[in-house]
């Protein structure tokens, strides 16, 4: 970040997939034309019921403007909020092929009253087709979904499984249990049938539990860094429960959680394996094939070495073809797509990170 | 086996926990020795925390310099379980590059565990001098009471043995 760019005009001429950007609201009243009556009157008289006790606040400061880049905040509204800066900022001024969409608050993933969660749910999906896919075609939607309903989750993802402007299907990697528990696998089931990713965006509150092993962080230095560990315990959850092995064509994306763990982590699930494979006799292969097989990963906040060179190792052991740019707008740890890399990437490798792999992926054209 | 893959990311946390609150600040000579969870996680985490340092140091002004420099005087790691795979003596030196320091590894066996690695403990592709670092001069820098003789040294045990003798007596 405070590197200059010794390549710059590097991705120039070429378009490129962002496999994260935060739409918002302008107030939370933007969805109310998406709920029903019922559910409008419940978010207006009792608001959301978190699993956590901060409602409407940050667990931790973000520091930089609430999290945001400074220079994304519209005349009003949050950051995020006007499409039209949206465009004219990023989309346009990037070279924004495609964007896929993060919707990350007010989606019923961490909500606890499921009912309200079930229709939080549809109607963030419907915002985001009403209001963003619609009105700007190169943006794609993820089927938001409360993961801890997953009958619900099954028949929301359903409803939307014939429309192409949602490509994904988002749930909160911090679930009430590891997301390798068999009560989430019938949204995976749902996801290989309709032949969507699941989508795992680093957010939440895990149930309640603390965010790190160890206990709950006092700063955000350490809870932004538990997003890295997080990610690894849900690869692992997902790998060891058999998940893979269960639903051979699930695919998985971890967007914001950091790349340069996954092949320590799949080398240490290996060797254990090898030694313990008794306790799992469900898993065929070694845990590194059902990660090389199922999951990508997005850049953003990429890892910054001392040399900078030192990423390229790491990526070459984790698979050219399982990277995917993306940059985070309008966050305050934004990636731009010219200056994320500070080594020089070949022609092959900049096409596949910054767009055919997510094309790939995606099924994008 | 989920739980013992699951304990490198348990040092992860607590190393950023001595690192935010302070801790090396307070204690300048302080030493941590992580045991028994591999050592390729350990890039990922220098820098990762001097990248996110630069963004959020208002919040922890204490750390006065880059975290991986940090990390490389104070936290010491054992070998094993060795998280390397075999077969490809570039991988451990490209590991070790990323460290950045071959000084912060240490010779470990995990005797008598069942999952001891015998004669596999060892990555393939140590050079002799790496060797005598993670088997020698890293302990005993880690350990200095060892390279002083207090412990080790077989007169001080010997003058010890005879004092506690004529004690008895």
């Amino acid at each position: 970040m405070n590197v200059p760019f010794q390549h710059a005009g590097a991705s120039q001429h070429l378009m490129i997939v962002d496999c994260d950007i935060h739409p918002a609201y302008r107030t939370p009243a933007d969805l109310h034309p998406f709920l029903p009556a019922r559910w409008r009157e419940h978010m207006t008289t009792f608001g959301e019921h978190l699993r956590q006790g901060l409602s409407g606040q940050l667990a931790w400061p973000r520091m930089m403007a609430a999290g945001m880049r400074l220079d994304a905040f519209p005349e009003a509204g949050p950051p995020g909020s006007d499409l039209e800066l949206m465009r004219r900022q990023h989309l346009d001024a990037n070279g924004v092929e495609y964007g896929m969409l993060m919707q990350l608050s007010r989606g019923g993933m961490e909500e606890r009253n499921l009912d309200f969660a079930a229709a939080l749910s549809r109607a963030v999906n419907d915002w985001q087709l009403e209001e963003w896919v619609k009105p700007e075609p190169r943006l794609r939607a993820g089927i938001v979904v409360p993961q801890e309903d997953a009958a619900f989750a099954v028949s929301e993802i359903e409803r939307r499984a014939n429309d192409p402007a949602f490509v994904q299907i988002l749930i909160s990697p911090r679930a009430s249990d590891p997301l390798g528990h068999r009560r989430y696998w019938p949204i995976y089931e749902a996801a290989q049938r309709c032949r969507r990713p699941i989508a795992l965006h680093v957010q939440g509150y895990s149930g309640g539990h603390a965010s790190t092993g160890s206990g709950w962080p006092t700063y955000y230095m350490q809870e932004h860094y538990a997003t890295t560990t997080g990610m690894q315990n849900t690869v692992t959850s997902l790998v060891f429960e058999g998940v893979f092995e269960r639903f051979p064509d699930l695919k998985v994306v971890l967007i914001e959680g950091g790349f340069t763990w996954v092949p320590s982590l799949c080398w240490r699930m290996d060797k254990h394996w090898q030694r313990m494979r008794k306790e799992t006799p469900d898993l065929k292969r070694p845990p590194s094939e059902y990660v090389r097989d199922h999951c990508w990963f997005t850049t953003q906040p990429i890892e910054e070495p001392e040399v900078p060179a030192h990423l390229a190792d790491v990526i070459s052991w984790l698979g050219w073809d399982r990277v995917m740019f993306s940059t985070d707008y309008p966050h305050w740890d934004f990636d731009h797509p010219q200056q994320a890399f500070k080594f020089e990437l070949s022609e092959e490798q900049k096409r596949k990170v910054f767009r055919d792999n997510a094309k790939a992926l995606y099924g994008l054209t | 086996m989920e739980d013992y893959v699951a304990q490198s990311a348990a040092f992860e946390s607590q190393l950023l926990s001595f690192l935010t609150e302070g801790v090396f600040q307070k204690f300048p000579a302080l030493k941590l020795v992580l045991i028994e969870s591999g050592v390729t996680w350990l890039p990922t985490l220098l820098w990762r925390t001097n990248k996110t340092w630069r963004g959020v140091r208002p919040e922890v002004p204490w750390i006065d310099r880059p975290p991986a420099e940090l990390l490389r005087e104070h936290v010491r790691l054992t070998l094993q379980p060795l998280d390397v795979p075999r077969g490809d003596p570039q991988r451990f030196a490209r590991v070790l590059d990323h460290v950045g320091s071959d000084r912060m590894l240490l010779f470990s066996t995990d005797y008598p565990h069942w999952h001891f690695d015998g004669e596999d403990v060892l990555p393939d592709g140590l050079t002799d001098d790496t060797l005598r670092r993670f088997m020698i001069d890293n302990p005993l820098e880690t350990y200095p009471r060892l390279r002083d003789g207090t412990v080790a040294d077989h007169a001080v045990l010997r003058d010890n043995a005879s004092a506690s003798q004529e004690h008895v007596r």
